[in-house]
């Protein structure tokens, strides 16, 4: 497959070349794709999309185009070859032209755009079409737009001389015939900043007076990395946040709390083998999200799956992190995490890639002052961002902390006191070598596993395989040139988690130990293990009801569901959706739906029917907190007898709101009265005495015996609308009442 | 049972449970009140059947506890 160990396979930019260039205006990409890939007019915008896209992988029609670029449009093309990132920001890609000298803005990419060979980053979601670029950064802000070049069409440029408008050579493909216009080592007249030029900038070899490098007495010699100190801190940080996520603020800052957890993490705040490193947890934090290996979701930052350059030799990975290096902007030397700088503020990305170009212009080296200055003079405006007690030394100390926190751990540049020049790894990497370096040789038996469940880890042997892998299931406590892990039950079981297993866990241990697994390390891993499968959560699971024992068992047979859950309940091994083929849906219940009605109650009160095919599962159950059930037959719905021994139970724990509101949910009504009755029952108190009542025609008799002053005094009681009760003594006296206006009472016997 | 047919079921969908090595840990996990509310019953001797929108918090209740439970499937919760 075409592509590259650092850029990845060229086919998934291409279709991204090809997405974007969909959303041209039509007859922008025809005008486009007719000049670079000769595309017929008469094409549809999908094919010539498409053709635009292939164009990128095909060099002669790639370099016929960049032959007749400007050299302000070809420069910054080279820039983004030599970065290794496709994607960058327009306003970063700007002030490296003007580092450059070329004070043109945005002009040399609406070039490379309209020539084809560059592309707006565009959203998906672009609410209009792509037109112009002018347009398009002013609909989508200066500071946030970005554009893409196809690393093939990159590639091309890697090994081409850039020309500057003296046409002296840039890059380091040959001695200038002019000397380079560099700041003499030994001229310290001035150290106040010159107007910058737009003369030689990247000049070809050393000058001619500069000493040769061997024979520099630096002040202190730096030493020498292996490469794996940042990929060691980024999977510390990956397992730091795998076990607790990071939180940012709706402006995207890091939220205090986990600023200081991180801050106060002493292996992610260890010092680099070449110095202190400002922030170093937050820089990896930002490194690792600009890498992939930890991922955004809403305001979180989660751990992620390990990228694919985890699992290549080392200098992969280098080259990988080289590459994103250029989309951490909210770091500092100095300051260390700096968040949301201003536009103006945003420097990492261009110093750093300025710097090393400038180191590469020199292969015997220049110092941290010559490139400080350099830096100072050409960049437009990295100098104001510098604190006062650096503007003496012209940003020096950045330029120092920059190399040793980033450029030297990463093995792009070797330092010796004072004198920087590039490794082998940052000359493949800016085209000045044709394959990466080697990979260090292999020393798998790089582990030694202790009695007391800890792994030291020398360095020799680490790869960032086996750093990936062990941070998966053991815990990073120290980094060293032996770096100390160890096996923690709560590791293990984020790993049993994640898929691994015990006997995964063990081959890698033994694998790459020297002294095999002690039985009881491997005994405590077997026991943590066994304890992780004694409990397993289904967040999500898809249930399938059978409507007999028999069919669950027929499905079991057949395998349509592997785990039994009951009488009638299966499932799939993992917990998701069975092959539907096979089976006659009667009902489908989405459990993040409100509760649906699904019980009847009889006449009764008390007695519940379940609906079988509007029930859900939490409806027998919850049902079974007030009912118990009642036999039924195999094929007769479901029946439960409200009792009042449930019903009490359950009003312990739930008010009667609640209960109402579960019935109410689940039955259509409240709870019934007769339930309701035996809820009660020993609260309320009942009488019952012997009484003589008199029962009136009409609710408006009693009305008026009440307001008729002799008979009202005779009433004891109404306990009725139409019934009063009377003192026996008072029975004569109402009676003779009631006859003399008409209204006889006949006295009846007893019942 | 429809024979050779497909057979008649209702899904339940997105449905949280917790199945449990053996009856007792059922009961144990039952027993913790904390985690009781949380659930809703037990669906069969070893199955425990969550309330809607618990799980988050049932996951972390049972981690507190001890119980380290396994989560199915892998992924859901973090990473690979």
């Amino acid at each position: 497959m075409d592509g590259s160990p650092v850029e990845g396979p060229w086919e998934e930019w291409t279709q991204r070349c090809a997405a974007i260039a969909r959303q041209y205006r039509p007859g922008l990409l025809r005008e486009i794709a007719g000049r670079l890939a000769g595309a017929r007019i008469r094409s549809t915008p999908e094919t010539l999309a498409a053709e635009l896209a292939a164009a990128q992988s095909n060099p002669p029609r790639v370099d016929r185009r960049i032959a007749q670029l400007s050299y302000a449009a070809r420069c910054v093309l080279a820039c983004v070859s030599r970065s290794r990132q496709p994607v960058w920001k327009v306003s970063h890609l700007a002030t490296l032209l003007a580092a450059c000298g070329f004070h043109d803005g945005i002009a040399p990419q609406e070039e490379c755009i309209q020539a084809g060979l560059m592309f707006p980053a565009l959203a998906a979601d672009e609410p209009a079409e792509f037109d112009d670029l002018q347009q398009w950064l002013g609909r989508t802000g200066w500071t946030q737009a970005a554009v893409l070049v196809h690393p093939a069409a990159a590639a091309r440029l890697r090994d081409l001389p850039l020309l500057q408008e003296n046409g002296q050579p840039l890059g380091n493909v040959a001695a200038p015939e002019q000397p380079p216009a560099w700041p003499e080592a030994s001229d310290t007249s001035s150290l106040a900043p010159s107007e910058p030029s737009a003369g030689p900038i990247l000049a070809a070899s050393a000058a001619p007076d500069t000493p040769p490098l061997a024979a520099h007495q630096a002040s202190g010699k730096l030493p020498p990395t292996d490469g794996l100190d940042w990929p060691l801190r980024l999977a510390v940080l990956w397992q730091r946040l795998r076990a607790t996520p990071a939180r940012r603020t709706q402006a995207g800052v890091l939220f205090k709390k986990d600023l200081q957890r991180l801050l106060a993490d002493a292996t992610l705040q260890a010092p680099l083998p070449t110095g202190e490193t400002a922030d170093a947890a937050i820089l990896a934090l930002l490194w690792a999200t600009a890498s992939g290996l930890v991922r955004s979701e809403g305001d979180a930052l989660q751990a992620a799956p390990f990228p694919p350059a985890w699992r290549q030799p080392l200098p992969t990975l280098l080259a990988e992190l080289y590459a994103t290096l250029w989309h951490v902007e909210d770091w500092d030397p100095l300051h260390g995490y700096r968040p949301h700088a201003a536009e103006s503020e945003a420097v990492l990305p261009t110093a750093g890639l300025l710097l090393l170009l400038a180191i590469a212009a020199a292969p015997t080296g220049r110092t941290c002052a010559e490139l400080a200055r350099w830096l100072w003079e050409r960049h437009p405006s990295w100098s104001g961002t510098l604190p006062p007690h650096c503007h003496a030394t012209l940003g020096q100390p950045w330029v120092k902390n920059w190399l040793a926190a980033i450029a030297g751990p990463l093995q792009l540049v070797e330092m010796d006191g004072e004198q920087v020049r590039l490794a082998p790894l940052g000359r493949w990497l800016v085209g000045l070598e044709t394959s990466p370096p080697a990979a260090p040789a292999a020393f798998p038996q790089t582990l030694m596993v202790q009695p007391n469940a800890e792994i030291v880890a020398y360095r020799q042997g680490l790869t960032p395989t086996l750093i990936a892998e062990l941070g998966r299931f053991a815990t990073w406590k120290t980094l060293g040139a032996a770096c100390v892990l160890e096996l923690q039950e709560a590791q293990v079981q984020r790993g049993l988690a994640e898929g691994l297993s015990a006997a995964q866990m063990l081959q890698t241990l033994q694998q790459h130990s020297s002294r095999g697994v002690p039985a009881g390390v491997a005994d405590l891993l077997q026991r943590w293990t066994d304890k992780g499968e004694r409990v397993t959560l289904y967040p999500e699971a898809v249930l399938v009801e059978f409507a007999s024992a028999a069919d669950l068992e027929t499905a079991l047979a057949r395998g349509l569901v592997t785990v039994r859950l009951g009488e009638r309940f299966g499932m799939t091994a993992d917990g998701r959706e069975p092959d539907l083929r096979h089976f006659r849906l009667l009902a489908n219940r989405h459990y993040d739906l409100a509760p649906t009605v699904c019980l009847h109650v009889a006449a009764d009160g008390l007695t519940v029917e379940v609906d079988p095919l509007a029930a859900d599962l939490l409806a027998e159950l919850e049902l079974q907190r007030f009912a118990e059930p009642l036999p039924s037959g195999p094929a007769a719905p479901r029946r439960y007898q409200l009792t009042a021994a449930r019903l009490r139970q359950a009003a312990q724990t739930l008010s009667p709101d609640q209960i109402d509101a579960w019935f109410v949910a689940r039955s259509g009504q409240p709870l019934p009265p007769a339930a309701r009755l035996l809820l009660h029952a020993p609260q309320w108190t009942a009488q019952a005495r012997s009484a003589l009542i008199v029962r009136l025609p009409c609710p408006e008799a009693v009305d008026g015996l009440l307001q008729w002053s002799p008979a009202r005094n005779w009433i004891a009681e109404r306990l009725g609308p139409q019934v009063i009760r009377v003192e026996p003594e008072h029975l004569g006296s109402l009676q003779a009442a009631l006859a003399a206006i008409g209204l006889p009472v006949e006295i009846l016997p007893p019942l | 049972m429809a024979a050779g047919n497909r057979l008649p079921v209702k899904l339940h969908r997105r449905v949280s449970l917790i199945v449990v090595a053996d009856a007792l840990l059922a009961e144990e996990l039952l027993a913790r009140k904390k985690l009781a509310a949380d659930l809703v019953g037990r669906l069969s001797e070893r199955v425990l059947l969550v309330r809607p929108g618990r799980a988050a918090a049932v996951l972390e209740e049972l981690e507190r506890l001890g119980y380290a439970p396994r989560l199915v499937p892998p992924g859901h919760r973090t990473v690979e």
